[in-house]
């Protein structure tokens, strides 16, 4: 361990004890909560997922629920019309997943901010259309229920397995997205975000990267999508909402679009809030919402950005007063920042 | 290497340049001087396709580029120093330059370790974000990210601007090493004496229009009543620090 300071021990140490709790939790709570788990796994999966467009692109997308029912309905139609195993509802579902979200960004090439909210919204909206009206095949509002594991091995078929299952799922497609958002590839995104003009100027297709952004993202959320419907047992025009697609961004905004686990601990957030205020008030939407709220006055850059900023801050603090005060976090209104060149 | 013939451009209904044309030979370094506001950084935009002529021609490299757009001039073999230390303030100082690395046409290339080499500075910082970076440092690194662009005609938009004097003298030592390799070079500057000493050409943009042009950049430099005719500046020893 030599060579390692404390401050990198202690993220070290308290890395390892969050894997471990992950990994134990099953151990240390009862069936609802292990439930409750999976889901904010998954969650933080999709916005993670999304957070691939919206933080790291620049592109404020209204349109991810389409992603992520397709996803779902990947696994409704397979199993129940065809018996298809996970190994190939999970390729099929990223395959459609990835192509819609291609097929988006290349409609979105020529919008920004506002229009590429409603123009995302727009599509989705197509395509939950397409589901509800295509009673054939996806049962339009009643969905398709009792949509069976059984291709799941029998070890993760149900509770503690299926847990430990998602977390796999989950662990495997948020190193997936990391190794991406560290990638020149994912670098390149991040630079069309701040200025698309210079990246267009140091050679780089710009309208490519966009559409490489949204393929990703919409590639991984279509597996949340996967993994939620085996989890529920069910699929219906609910996974395509509007509503889903304002969840995952407010998710991100929460824990912070700037920070690659914010969106992640966003969901873990509004999920654990969820079924916290709910078990004393059935005004538990009016909660949220004071939450939100407070998060847009006071935590500009989300919950990650402001714990950062209190860090750099003691850190500064301790050095003395000579030492300049560290950056309040910057207006989220600066956020998309897109300077000509 | 370059050539603009009759370049006219617009900004809605301002007509910014006014008919420009002017060559850049291998390896050559032209200086662009003038005021605020005569069009040197539209000129510059134009070139490198961030804004469209409406009427004139472009030729690099013996291929039409007029309203091309900018990605594909760029990977035609153009790189730009971007005015006002442009680069991506969230990414990493390490980041910035490996994303503006490309193999390139420099007759000589550039690697990140030349530019660390050139800019120590910029090593001691490389996993820092770029917009924690000082301006001069943010300057050199936006240079660097130029350099390893390896273009071979490279577009340096007032790279001296607000810097102090030794990364004044950096720079100056950079634009020298460009053209030591054999590599192109536009050089607009505000600092007369700075550009003058290290330039093969000049011209002199006004209102859009190129009202001198001299290949004897140094001669010009001396000649303290065509520096303020044409620049409204008192002459070299007074106008910038030598660098």
């Amino acid at each position: 361990m030599r060579g390692l300071s404390t401050g990198r021990l202690t993220a070290l140490a308290a890395g390892l004890a969050a894997v471990a709790g992950l990994v134990l939790l099953p151990f240390l709570t009862d069936s609802f909560y292990t439930f409750v788990a999976t889901r904010m796994l998954l969650l933080g999966l999709f916005a993670t997922a999304y957070n691939a467009v919206f933080g790291f692109g620049g592109m404020a997308s209204l349109g991810h629920a389409a992603f992520y029912g397709i996803g779902g309905y990947s696994v409704g139609i397979g199993v129940t019309r065809w018996d298809w195993p996970p190994l190939v509802v999970l390729p099929v579902a990223i395959v459609l997943g990835a192509a819609a979200a291609a097929v988006f960004g290349i409609m979105c090439l020529r919008v920004r901010g506002i229009y590429l909210l409603l123009l995302t919204l727009a599509l989705a909206q197509a395509i939950a259309g397409l589901a509800f009206y295509q009673t054939e095949w996806t049962g339009g509002d009643n969905g398709i229920p009792s949509i069976s594991r059984d291709g799941l091995p029998s070890a993760v078929r149900e509770g503690d397995g299926f847990y430990w299952l998602s977390l796999g799922v989950v662990a495997v497609c948020v190193a997936l997205l990391w190794m991406y958002q560290r990638s020149p590839l994912g670098m390149s995104v991040v630079g069309v975000r701040e200025s698309e003009a210079r990246m267009s100027a140091t050679g780089y297709r710009t309208g490519r990267l966009r559409i490489i952004a949204f393929t990703v993202s919409g590639a991984f959320a279509a597996v949340a999508g996967v993994m939620e419907v085996y989890l529920q047992g069910s699929v219906s025009t609910a996974n395509m909402h509007w509503q889903i697609s304002a969840e995952v961004l407010v998710f991100a905004i929460l824990g912070g679009a700037r920070h690659f686990l914010g969106p992640f601990l966003g969901a873990v957030m509004v999920t654990g809030l969820e079924v916290w205020v709910s078990t004393y008030t059935d005004r538990w939407m009016t909660v949220l919402g004071i939450v939100y709220i407070a998060t847009a006055l006071f935590l500009a850059d989300g919950v990650l950005g402001r714990a950062g900023w209190a860090v750099r801050r003691a850190k500064d603090l301790r050095a003395g007063p000579a030492a300049a005060p560290a950056a309040a976090p910057k207006d989220r209104t600066e956020l998309p920042a897109e300077a000509p060149a | 290497m370059l050539e603009l013939r009759d370049v006219h451009t617009y900004y809605g209904a301002s007509h910014v340049l006014q008919g420009v044309s002017l060559t850049v030979g291998e390896g050559e370094v032209l200086g662009i001087l003038g005021r605020n506001g005569m069009g040197k950084t539209t000129l510059v935009h134009t070139i490198a396709g961030l804004l469209r002529p409406r009427r004139g021609t472009i030729e690099f490299r013996g291929r039409r580029i007029g309203g091309a757009p900018a990605e594909r001039i760029a990977r035609a073999g153009m790189a730009l120093v971007p005015q006002g230390h442009r680069i991506f303030p969230s990414l990493t100082v390490k980041e910035n330059l490996k994303v503006a690395v490309r193999r390139g046409t420099a007759p000589e290339p550039w690697t990140i370790d030349d530019v660390v080499d050139r800019f120590p500075v910029l090593g001691e910082r490389f996993g820092l974000s770029a917009g924690l970076l000082s301006g001069g440092q943010q300057q050199m690194l936006a240079l660097g990210r130029a350099l390893v662009g390896n273009g071979s005609l490279v577009l340096l938009d007032e790279p001296t601007e607000g810097l102090d004097p030794q990364t004044v003298a950096r720079v100056g030592d950079v634009v020298d090493e460009l053209r030591g390799r054999g590599t192109s070079a536009i050089l607009v500057e505000q600092k007369v004496d700075f550009a003058l000493r290290r330039v093969d050409r000049a011209l002199v943009l006004e209102r859009g229009h190129v009202v001198h042009t001299t290949d004897k950049p140094q001669e010009l430099r001396t000649d303290t009543a065509a520096l303020r005719e044409l620049l409204a500046v008192g002459g070299a020893p007074s106008t910038a620090p030598s660098a």
